[in-house]
């Protein structure tokens, strides 16, 4: 009987071990498969429907403004970072524009708060905010 | 006269001034613009050479390869030996540096300038000209043009009657102070249409002032053509384009910087000077400081020494190009 739980207890832990190795090995085909691919479903919409649907929560939030135009905010990069890695050239981004220019000084102060990570306050201030295109690249 | 020894991987600059023999400190980038010169001196016991006079060079570079006094005597062991002499590029920027303060500095260039830039702090639309001399040798400029609905300035580089040698443009207060991807392409477009045209300036809505100049036209050349404008630049964001190359090495730079609570200005000047270096743009930006001298700017990548996976990113003196 202790053989048998001892093996379904492996068994458990391998397939919970297999399917989080998949989910971070495939970060870039599932939020191409899911979000960019299907934009058509969240954009026009705030984007905290596109936040419940994501299994796997963004760990920075960064705002890009146009060269031009540098106190709007027209998208912002979300990052799946681990605890103390910056962004580099192989990071995964989900880019998401916005329907409306976000001032920048509004972001900031979560920015700034927060030290570009991806909090409650950045879930709340982003989540009512309307997508207006995804884009998914590393 | 600046000798390469292959043996330490050092370079030192030897000077004589009134008989004694200097040592400055420089920095160079071993492998560029090499030629290789043969030299007499003592070749000493522990493997060192000590040049006392030049006999000939073989390659092609424009650093200096004035040999010194002959001299022969007491060394250890007399001898030959070849060396190889680097050229100096933050000694050719410096150079360039002091020719852009100059040509700013040119009563007629200055009038312009400061016509130019009188209301760039509340400016909605960029302005720009063009400088350079008629056939006379008098420093002529061309009329200050205006852009329209916050639309970047075009800078001319030709003009009737004037060879122009560069141009000037401002930022208003809604762009970036650094000089923008557009700007490089521009100041190589400019600079194919008229081969003198080499000084292209940046003034921002703060007062700051930055100035591109060529470092190797071949390599800029190349690089517009590796990196062309139309796959590498978004006119829409007027920035990079998003997903490219360049971006991402600009994107690394720049959060690293913000990380570090630089402003978004500085992030942009230390991000756009790394770009410029990690692709062999084959120019250079300076920015000027507050005795009006343009200083080179450059951003140097290293290993994090906990972490190799990570880079870490600090602003040097070093000329890096």
């Amino acid at each position: 009987m202790k053989i048998y739980i001892k093996l379904i207890v492996l068994s458990i832990f391998f397939f919970t071990v297999q399917i989080k190795a998949q989910s971070v090995t495939d970060t870039l085909q599932y939020l191409k498969n899911n979000f960019e691919l299907k934009k058509s479903n969240y954009i026009g919409k705030p984007f905290s429907v596109l936040l419940t649907d994501l299994r796997i929560q963004p760990t920075q939030s960064w705002h890009i403004t146009p060269f031009r135009k540098k106190n709007s905010v027209i998208s912002t990069h979300f990052y799946f970072l681990k605890k103390g890695f910056t962004y580099n050239p192989s990071t995964i981004v989900l880019s998401i524009y916005w329907q409306e220019e976000i001032p920048r000084a509004a972001v900031e102060v979560y920015e700034k708060k927060n030290g570009y990570l991806f909090t409650s306050d950045e879930r709340a201030f982003y989540g009512n905010k309307i997508a207006k295109d995804i884009k998914v690249y590393r | 006269v600046t000798v390469f020894d292959t043996g330490s991987q050092s370079v030192n600059l030897l000077k004589f001034k009134n008989g004694l023999k200097t040592k400055p400190n420089i920095s160079s980038r071993m492998g560029e613009d090499e030629i290789t010169c043969t030299y007499l001196g003592y070749l000493h016991e522990d493997g060192t050479f000590e040049p006392i006079a030049l006999l000939y060079c073989i390659g092609d570079s424009d650093s200096e390869g004035t040999g010194g006094g002959g001299g022969y005597g007491s060394g250890p062991m007399g001898g030959g030996g070849t060396t190889t002499i680097v050229s100096k590029p933050s000694e050719e920027l410096k150079n360039k540096s002091i020719a852009a303060k100059n040509l700013l500095d040119n009563s007629i260039v200055k009038s312009q300038k400061q016509l130019l830039t009188a209301t760039v702090s509340t400016d909605a639309n960029e302005k720009g000209f063009s400088f350079g001399k008629d056939s006379n040798g008098n420093y002529k400029t061309t009329d200050i043009r205006i852009g329209a609905n916050g639309s970047s300035v075009g800078i001319l580089a030709t003009s009737p009657g004037i060879t122009l040698m560069g141009g000037g443009h401002t930022h208003t207060k809604e762009v970036y102070n650094a000089p923008s991807p557009g700007d490089i392409y521009a100041f190589n477009t400019a600079n194919g249409a008229n081969s003198s045209f080499e000084y292209y300036y940046t003034f921002a809505a703060d007062g700051t002032a930055y100035m591109f100049t060529i470092r190797d036209l071949a390599k800029f050349n190349t690089f517009v053509t590796t990196y062309s404008m139309a796959a590498n630049f978004d006119p829409v964001t007027q920035n990079w384009k998003e997903g490219s190359g360049i971006m991402s090495d600009f994107e690394t730079v720049k959060t690293t910087f913000l990380n570090q609570g630089k402003s978004e200005d500085e992030a942009f000047d230390n991000a756009t000077a790394f770009v410029i270096s990690k692709y062999d743009m084959g120019i250079a930006m300076s920015k000027q400081d507050a005795n009006g001298d343009f200083k080179p700017l450059f951003v140097k990548e290293t290993k994090d020494a906990t972490d190799p996976t990570k880079n870490n990113y600090e602003v040097t003196p070093d000329c890096n190009l």
